[in-house]
């Protein structure tokens, strides 16, 4: 075996570039790239030059590496699934799956099914799940996935590339598109792909303080301007207020909240692509206040490290069972706030 | 907890204002105060002021006399920020799409009260909210959706917990920044803050360390002197937003 663990790269996009390499290159002692994949043969060259690192335009030229020992998912969402699945039936140590795992429950079944029969680990880049800031204030929370009873995800983000251009120098980034508002299926899918590509972030750790999530129900959902949603939802008699809005701010924040009526956790991220150290969690009561992080290391690093410590049997895999469970409720809610879109749009269109 | 205590406090911190306090009537608003409020006006006070009032049907009151001038001491809309909290919203409001208005208070706290106080604080920063529908409510709070006078949509939400202080926080955001203001209980002169965000960066209002109480106070300071043309005109803003908190309990 490498002395380093052997990776390789499916979908070389701002994500691998601005997310991945930059972190991967603070953790040189534990990971080598060895294989850069894309179906467009220009950005992968260009991507793996700069590691030195193999380049191919196929999934099968990169599973076929033997010195590829960890598969990094990093392809759009509707290939993550198809993807897990093969690199898993390839044999290979571990499969790291960008967010979100797959698109449909159909897709998660047949996941958790080949996870069983391979045995293969399965870790899903939910960086905040990883989190040292996070994770400490977990450890310390005590009854607050009991006794918790309002939460709230508030994500405020100026535009991507303000933190990519500073992770990196990004090749091929795809524009922004201008979606047609006035079309009730253009605003249901808005909707869907917030809570699958951004809400889908911290929905884990939402997951993590409901008892249940197969009461969930969505009172309401709306689009915001200029990208956003707000989503009110109700599950396992909690409420659970889901909002973000990406506009042309400077300022970021991104803040995670719950509330019992003798605690309150509050955590706020640090932006997605940056290294800028760990979330910062607080959890206060009325006599006092104790904080978490922040740490010199985020989520990205941590996941890498968990991964490291898989491949190497110190750390067992997550539960693929787990992993599953947080798709079903992501898509529960990406498809419930989706239908209140469409449902709200036709009341008023009816009044 | 009562705070007409604190009002009554704070009117002490007013002695060249008020050289005879006697003549002004501090009413609480828990109890039932259109009737209080009635008595003192037919029994000659100089000025009423009604403390944090629930909401209840007045509509009579409203047919008195307006020559004596009444000031509703509310428990966010009175913190001494709102001139300047105002100015910022009501800048900001054409580039902003959704209001946020979220509060904090001790379990076991009156949501109908707990609404109005909201529809009161947002009358002052931005516009009267003329429609209000409950999302969602349980024991520990509720979500609430409303219309503002001005089109704009407006997120109210309580959440109980003795776990933080208990407060109010506005947030607008624009297509390029933000308003945030965070209003901390009357009943302490601990400043409210208000942080406008631009593409030049962000700017803290300076702080002011009075009570809510003491600045309505000073309205009704301010109202006395003038000799008011309608003395009754915040309980006529109130009575507005009093039955819109009716209407919403009933959706
Ligand atoms: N963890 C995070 O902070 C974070 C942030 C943003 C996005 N993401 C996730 O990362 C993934 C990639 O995001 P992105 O912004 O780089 O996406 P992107 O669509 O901009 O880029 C994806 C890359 O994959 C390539 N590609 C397309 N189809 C492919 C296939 N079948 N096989 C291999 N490569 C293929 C494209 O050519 C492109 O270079 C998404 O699933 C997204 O949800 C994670």
């Amino acid at each position: 075996m490498q002395s380093t663990i052997g990776v390789g790269f499916l979908g070389a996009g701002p994500v691998t570039q601005a997310i991945h390499l930059p972190t991967l290159a603070r953790l040189g002692h534990e990971f080598t790239i060895r294989h850069v994949s894309d179906v467009d043969p220009a950005v992968a060259e260009s991507v793996a030059t700069r590691v030195g690192a193999t380049h191919s335009s196929s999934l099968d030229a990169l599973l076929d590496d033997p010195a590829v020992e960890v598969v990094a998912i990093c392809s759009p969402h509707t290939f993550h699934a198809e993807q897990v699945i093969a690199a898993c039936r390839a044999g290979k140590s571990a499969v790291l799956c960008e967010k979100p795992l797959a698109m449909s429950s159909t897709e998660a079944d047949a996941i958790a099914a080949v996870s069983a029969e391979t045995g293969v680990p399965i870790v899903v880049g939910a960086m905040h799940v990883f989190d040292p800031g996070w994770r400490a204030a977990v450890a310390q929370w005590g009854e607050l996935p009991a006794t918790s009873h309002s939460i709230r995800s508030s994500i405020v983000l100026p535009p991507n590339p303000r933190f990519e251009d500073v992770a990196t120098e990004v090749l091929g980034r795809q524009p922004f598109p201008t979606p047609d508002r006035s079309d009730v299926e253009v605003l249901a899918a808005m909707i869907h792909a917030g809570v699958m590509g951004l809400a889908v972030h911290d929905l884990p750790l939402v997951r993590s303080l409901l008892p249940r999530y197969d009461d969930l129900r969505v009172v309401s959902a709306a689009v915001l301007a200029p990208f956003g949603y707000r989503i009110l939802a109700v599950a396992g008699g909690k409420s659970i207020e889901l909002h973000a809005v990406m506009s042309a701010t400077w300022q970021p924040n991104w803040v995670l909240e719950a509330y019992a009526n003798d605690v309150a956790l509050r955590t706020e991220f640090t932006p997605s692509y940056v290294h800028a150290g760990s979330a910062v969690s607080t959890l206060t009561t009325a006599e006092s206040a104790r904080v978490f992080g922040p740490e010199s290391f985020n989520g990205y690093e941590s996941e890498w490290l968990e991964l490291a410590g898989i491949v190497r049997g110190q750390i067992a895999p997550p539960d693929p069972g787990e992993l599953v469970d947080d798709l079903r409720f992501t898509l529960a809610l990406a498809d419930a706030a989706a239908e209140a879109v469409r449902s709200t749009h036709n009341t008023e269109a009816a009044a | 907890m009562n705070p007409t205590p604190h009002a009554r406090a704070a009117l002490a911190t007013l002695p060249l204002s008020f050289p005879d306090p006697t003549g002004v009537v501090i009413v609480d608003g828990g109890c039932d105060w259109p009737a209080e409020v009635t008595r003192a006006l037919r029994s000659g006070a100089a000025g009423v002021l009604v403390v944090q009032p629930k909401p209840a049907d007045f509509a009579e009151l409203l047919e008195l006399d307006p020559s004596t001038a009444v000031i509703v001491d509310s428990t966010w809309a009175s913190n001494p920020v709102i001139g300047a909290a105002a100015q910022a919203f009501q800048a900001a409001a054409a580039d902003g799409s959704r209001l946020e208005c979220r509060v904090i208070l001790a379990p076991g706290s009156d949501f109908p009260t707990a609404l109005l106080d909201q529809l009161i604080l947002v009358r002052a920063l931005l516009s009267p909210v003329s429609k209000v529908r409950v999302q969602y409510r349980s024991d520990h709070g509720f979500h609430a959706e409303g219309m503002t006078d001005t089109s704009m949509t407006v997120d109210l939400s309580v959440v109980c917990t003795t776990a933080v202080p208990a407060a109010a926080t506005v947030r607008l955001l624009t297509s390029d920044g933000s308003v945030e203001l965070l209003i901390p209980t009357g009943d302490t002169a601990e400043p409210a803050r208000l942080t406008t965000a631009g593409p030049d960066g962000a700017v803290q209002a300076p702080t002011q360390y009075e009570t809510g109480h003491r600045a309505s106070l000073r309205r009704l300071r301010e109202l006395m002197a003038s000799g008011p043309a309608d003395g009754l005109a915040d309980l006529r803003q109130l009575h507005a937003d009093v039955l819109v908190t009716r209407g919403a309990q009933r959706t």
